[in-house]
């Protein structure tokens, strides 16, 4: 066993020497130079004890450990890029904290307005039941944060007279459950038990000598309980999940809700993950006739991802940015499949973790602040191919200065100094990249007006063809460029107006827009002369800030692009693993130089069997075709490889090699086997059916897994 | 002896249209005394046909003791036993509101013990009224309790009760062939129906047109109104037939909407029914009012549209994959697994044509989208999936959780075992064992599939 598999920290931690002592009475403990030998064979469990000098166990607060094998590390080393990676991860949590709720905040406001504008219940027009759909959108484990806030939010801006009450009605199974929640988390008493034979003892309530045992779902005592509640004017309801509850579940409450609108100022909110028209087919006309509704949208997720891009991505700080592919991934994955934005970044700090766990060079981002490195890392930093490519292309010149390649490839401090200049162009990159990506925004924006048919595609689209440098002179750049050509004076206006606000005054835009003297301008002539300054100077911009990160030397440590890493985490192919381990099982048993000669294991014959049949397998059949295949295995293997089976060295395939022929016993036993594990792999079913007029009941076995699904 | 006097009656009869007669049995049937009062009556008839508020005007005219219980705020039959018990003993105290809630019914023959004890301790003198309204919504099944309240005058001990059940349901099977008092409220017609309407009177109507520049007159409004009235009832009438309060709720709905060209001195004021002019102008103007489904409110979406508010679809969308999911499902429940070949295979051999045989044809007549939604298995549905999804999708942990999604949005339901209402997690719900069911009807799925452009129609056969 290597001894590097002892160094990592999880094992250190599940082996606690205490725990080792315990085990050891059951199990003898063995020192790991010791491997498992046969006479071990029998016992029930092993502990293992690394031998030689036990690490000292150093006390450390972070997960990250040191990266030997590539490069010798000092602790501080590690300390440096635990710091790195918590500094960036919580300017990252906050920024989405801060974007996330800003999301939430204009929603809220207009469903805080829409309860406060309610009419009062006593008045007489009220007749019907004031209902709030909020529609917040597919993400369901967005749902609790959102409606919590909502809460919050309104109790907050209505103290003392707004009283909020959030149910979900998943976990309510019957109407009673459903007003028992509501009523329970307004009068504030304890949650009675499932039982109906306990009633509601409300303690705000004195009872005098008689005892109160109304039921706990009795809206009655939500009455007396709002009679004595001075200050309350409304009682709002929150329902979280008003499409996820059963069948009429919702309408029951509903109705409730309307029966006793005259005593309670119900405000009933839902939360509806599905679209208006799928909630529609849900509700009975019938109900509809009872509410009065009104309808919110929670913010789309599109802008918030843009922001997100914004702020978090191509913002002034970032130190890392993310590669082309794994963003491409992560977009598609964030459409196809979560539509969540949380996932999303969770993602993103997947990536940074994964960056800053297994790279030790991540601590050059620790640049401009002094770092110290050791030789080793310089090393490695010259074995980076897009430096390598760098000094190639810098001898092949003609004219080269070979000076300046020598004290790069000897001196450490030039090489820590270029590191620094190309971190420099690093930064300068990506504040470039996004002034470009605004600027397509803007001229998307300003051309949409002009013409309707092309569909605005948005910043985080275009992200990734932008930082490979695959938008120069792409077609969408080319029309935008050409839409400039066309504009009238009015259109110029409005993009003017677009770049004052989207840019801030010292970016390069804002400057070149100010010197177009759009006001001076007067005549047709001039404005052509406008127009072709503008497009030129457009075309400059775009041409000069849409390069490739790969034109960046050392973007390796800049640029975080490992595609696999991230879809293995995130999207595990468990059954093509499963299936593949299966139907080719020399793949993860054996080095593919030897996959001739594996034989197959019993269950993998079971399953080519299981692949040919059809959706019933008569398991007599079953048998007799696998008993077939294995005595016809067996037959040829022991022609084909005589020498095999007395080669003393191979102890281990001939303790598992099974006897040369097989009775018919044996290999019953084995199919048992087989075929009870692909039961218990979710494979199979079995199954008893009587065929036409036969008494006899027939086994069989039922397919149940689909083929490569 | 009877209580109200014919005059009376007919009195009556101007305030509630069309309801004499029934005022007249309830008069013949129901008196003070206490002997002579049947144990329970019920009062039938369809919805809004005035028989809560016949009745109410009725006690109130007559001065009867009652007690009234609305049986739709009890979520269960113990609730409104003891309500009615709690109500009981509050009679004759000196704070009637304070009720006293201390005795829980679990089933009838305790309420029937306890209900004796109340009438001993209580000694009633005169006939005292227990008015059951609305126990067809009970939130239980109240059949048992109803033949209960029926025969409940042989069990008690001491008389002095009587039950008044109004009921708008059928009533229940057990107790047609029982004897005992009914009441008929016919639906009204639709003349009654408009009398009914025209009965608002000028203040209520000038309420409903909130505060207006231009005052109308107390004739001018009702001339208004009347007129209105016989618009709306000829434009609803066959959509609601009789259901009054529907009927009352429209037109409350509209009429500012409709008043407001006169209001605004568009339309001449129609100082009587005879200025035909007028009315037709004004018609005129409102005729879209009067097509178009917004005032109906029978659905979330015509409403939302109809306002110009934000679209519904688009903001909120669901995962490319989860439309494609929902797709499948729809395909799975709705096309036979023997087509399956034929429809998503790509060997051009299953292509080929199955002879459609006159009995196939004959079977398969209904068309298979107005029925249920059969069952499939998830195999399946990943298996149709995969077929109509663009690319191919090598993970199925991510289908996996947006399977679940869909199921815990009730998209897609499970059936078979297991199919418990809470969702719990007695069986593993991704289990190949368990079956699924799409629960999205034809048009939603219709939506979805263009908008991911799958024209779902080629892999259905009809």
């Amino acid at each position: 066993m290597p001894a590097s598999v002892f160094e990592t920290p999880t094992k250190r931690k599940a082996v606690p020497e205490v725990s080792a002592d315990q085990m050891s009475e059951i199990g003898e403990s063995i020192e790991q130079s010791e491997l498992i030998s046969d006479r071990d064979v029998h016992k029930t469990c092993y502990v293992i004890k690394p031998s030689g000098n036990a690490r000292k166990k150093a006390k450390r607060s972070h997960p990250f450990i040191r990266l030997d094998q590539s490069i010798p590390e000092t602790d501080g080393h590690v300390v440096d890029r635990w710091t790195l990676y918590t500094k960036s991860i919580e300017k990252i949590q906050t920024k989405l904290e801060s974007l996330l709720n800003d999301a939430d905040e204009s929603t809220l406001h207009r469903v805080w307005n829409y309860v406060t504008s309610t009419q009062d219940y006593r008045h007489e027009a009220y007749t019907l039941l004031p209902v709030g759909l909020v529609l917040a959108g597919a993400n369901i484990s967005s749902h609790t944060r959102l409606f919590t806030n909502m809460s919050k939010y309104i109790e907050q801006r209505e103290a003392q007279k707004v009283a909020t009450v959030v149910v979900t009605l998943r976990d309510a199974s019957s109407l009673r459950e459903a007003l028992r929640k509501i009523i329970s988390q307004l009068v504030g008493q304890q949650k009675a038990d499932d039982e109906d034979e306990i009633t509601a003892r409300m303690k705000t309530v004195p009872q005098g000598d008689q005892t109160d045992r109304r039921l706990s779902y009795d809206l009655d005592l939500l009455v007396d309980w709002f009679l004595k509640q001075e200050s309350v004017e409304k009682i709002v309801v929150i329902i979280q999940d008003a499409d996820g509850s059963d069948g009429n579940l919702l309408p029951e409450v509903i109705r409730m809700l309307f029966v006793y609108r005259n005593r309670l100022p119900f405000v009933l909110l839902l939360g509806i993950a599905t679209t208006l028209p799928i909630f529609n087919t849900k509700i009975p006309k019938r109900t509809m006739r009872m509410i009065d509704f009104e309808s919110f949208d929670v913010l789309r997720t599109e802008d918030s991802l843009t922001r997100l891009l914004d702020e978090i991505l191509l913002s002034s700080s970032t130190q890392l940015l993310l590669g082309p592919g794994l963003f491409r991934s992560l977009l598609k994955r964030y459409n196809n499949h979560t539509k969540n934005l949380e996932t999303f970044t969770s993602a993103i700090q997947y990536a940074y973790m994964t960056h800053f766990f297994a790279n030790p060079l991540s601590i050059i981002l620790a640049l401009p602040k002094s770092i110290a490195l050791s030789e080793d890392h310089i090393i490695a930093l010259r074995t980076i191919p897009s430096f390598q490519s760098y000094v190639a292309d810098w001898t092949s010149k003609e004219e080269c200065d070979t000076e300046y390649i020598r004290e790069l490839l000897a001196d450490s401090t030039s090489v820590l100094a270029f590191v620094g200049s190309c971190q420099k162009e690093f930064f300068e990159f990506v504040s470039r990249q996004s002034d470009a990506l605004k600027l397509l925004d803007v001229l998307q924006e300003a051309s949409s007006t002009y013409s309707s048919t092309t569909v605005k595609r948005t910043r985080a689209e275009l992200y990734a063809d932008a930082i490979t440098g695959a938008l120069r002179g792409s077609p969408i750049v080319r029309e935008l460029v050409m839409f400039i050509t066309k504009m009238s004076a009015a259109t110029v206006d409005n993009l003017a107006r677009l770049i004052d606000q989207k840019f801030n005054k010292n970016s390069v835009i804002r400057k070149m827009r100010d010197s177009w003297n759009i006001d001076s301008m007067n005549g047709k002539a001039s404005h052509l002369k406008l127009i072709s300054n503008i497009s030129k100077a457009m075309q400059e911009f775009l041409d000069a800030n849409l390069k490739s990160y790969t034109d960046i030397v050392f973007h390796e440590l800049f640029v975080f692009d490992s595609v696999s890493l991230c879809e293995n985490a995130f999207a595990p192919r468990y059954r093509a693993t499963i299936e593949k381990a299966l139907m080719q099982p020399s793949y993860y048993l054996c080095h593919p130089s030897e996959a001739a000669e594996l034989e197959k294991p019993f269950l993998s014959v079971a399953h080519a069997l299981y692949r040919e049949s059809g959706t019933l397998i008569n398991i007599y059949d079953y048998w007799r075709a696998f008993h077939q295949v294995l005595v016809v295995e067996r037959d040829t293997a022991n022609e084909s490889l005589p020498a095999t089976n007395e080669d003393e060295g191979a102890g281990y395939s001939r303790r598992l090699t099974p006897p040369t022929t097989f009775s018919e016993s044996q290999t019953l036993a084995l199919f048992y086997k087989a075929i009870s594990e692909l039961k218990y792999l979710g494979f199979l079913k079995e199954m008893s059916s009587k065929r036409g007029g036969n008494k006899n009941t027939v086994v069989t076995l039922q397919k149940l897994v689909w083929d490569g699904l | 002896m009877t209580d109200l006097t014919n005059n009376r009656l007919q009195e009556l009869t101007l305030e509630f249209p069309a309801r004499y007669n029934q005022f007249d049995l309830l008069n013949s049937l129901l008196s003070k005394d206490k002997t002579t009062n049947p144990t329970a009556i019920a009062l039938v008839g369809q919805t809004s046909s005035g028989k809560s508020c016949v009745l109410r005007r009725f006690l109130q005219e007559v001065q009867f003791s009652h007690t009234w219980l609305s049986c739709d705020e009890c979520v269960t039959l113990r609730v409104l036993l003891q309500r009615i018990l709690a109500a009981l003993r509050a009679i004759g105290t000196q704070d009637p509101n304070n009720l006293d809630y201390s005795i829980l019914c679990h089933n009838s023959t305790l309420f029937v013990t306890q209900l004796n004890d109340t009438l001993r301790a209580l000694a009633l003198e005169e006939a005292h009224f227990v008015v059951l309204d609305r126990i067809d919504e009970l939130g239980e099944p109240y059949e048992s309790f109803y033949q209960l309240t029926i025969k409940i005058g042989d069990m008690l001990r001491y008389d002095g009760i009587t039950f008044i059940l109004v009921s708008s349901g059928s009533e229940p099977r057990s107790s047609v062939t029982t004897t005992f008092p009914h009441i008929y409220f016919p639906p009204y017609s639709k003349a009654e129906s408009l009398a009914i309407l025209r009965k608002e009177s000028p203040d209520s109507i000038r309420s409903m047109l909130g505060s207006t520049e231009r005052k109308l007159s107390d004739l001018q409004l009702t001339s208004l109104w009347s007129s209105y009235s016989q618009v709306i009832i000829d434009t609803y009438f066959p959509l609601y037939g009789p259901d009054i309060q529907q009927l009352k709720a429209i037109v409350r709905r509209v009429f500012p909407t409709y008043a407001k060209p006169v209001l605004d001195g568009v339309v001449g004021i129609l100082a009587s029914n005879r200025n035909y002019h007028a009315f037709v102008k004004l018609y005129k103007i409102n005729q879209p009012l009067l097509t178009s489904e917004e005032f109906v409110r029978n659905s979330f979406v015509s409403y939302v549209q109809g306002t110009g508010a934000a679209e519904s679809t688009g903001h909120h969308d669901m995962p490319m994959y989860a439309k494609y999911l929902l797709c499948a499902a729809y395909l799975a429940s709705y096309s036979k697994p023997r087509f399956d070949i034929r429809l998503f295979s790509r060997i051009r051999e299953s292509r080929r044509r199955v002879r459609n045989t006159a009995k196939h044809k004959f079977k398969d007549k209904i068309n298979s989208r107005n029925l249920a939604p059969s069952p499939f298995e998830y195999e399946r549905l990943l298996a149709i999936f995969q077929c109509i999804v663009p690319d191919r999708i090598d993970s199925v942990t991510v289908l996996q959780t947006q399977v679940a999604t869909l199921a815990t949005l009730k998209l897609i339901t499970r059936v078979g075992i297991g199919s418990d209402s809470s969702g719990g997690s007695s069986i593993d719900i991704l289990g190949s064992r368990t079956k699924w069911r799409v629960n999205v009807s034809w048009d939603i799925i219709l939506q979805i599939s263009r908008d991911i452009k799958f024209q779902i129609e080629n892999y259905l056969i009809d």
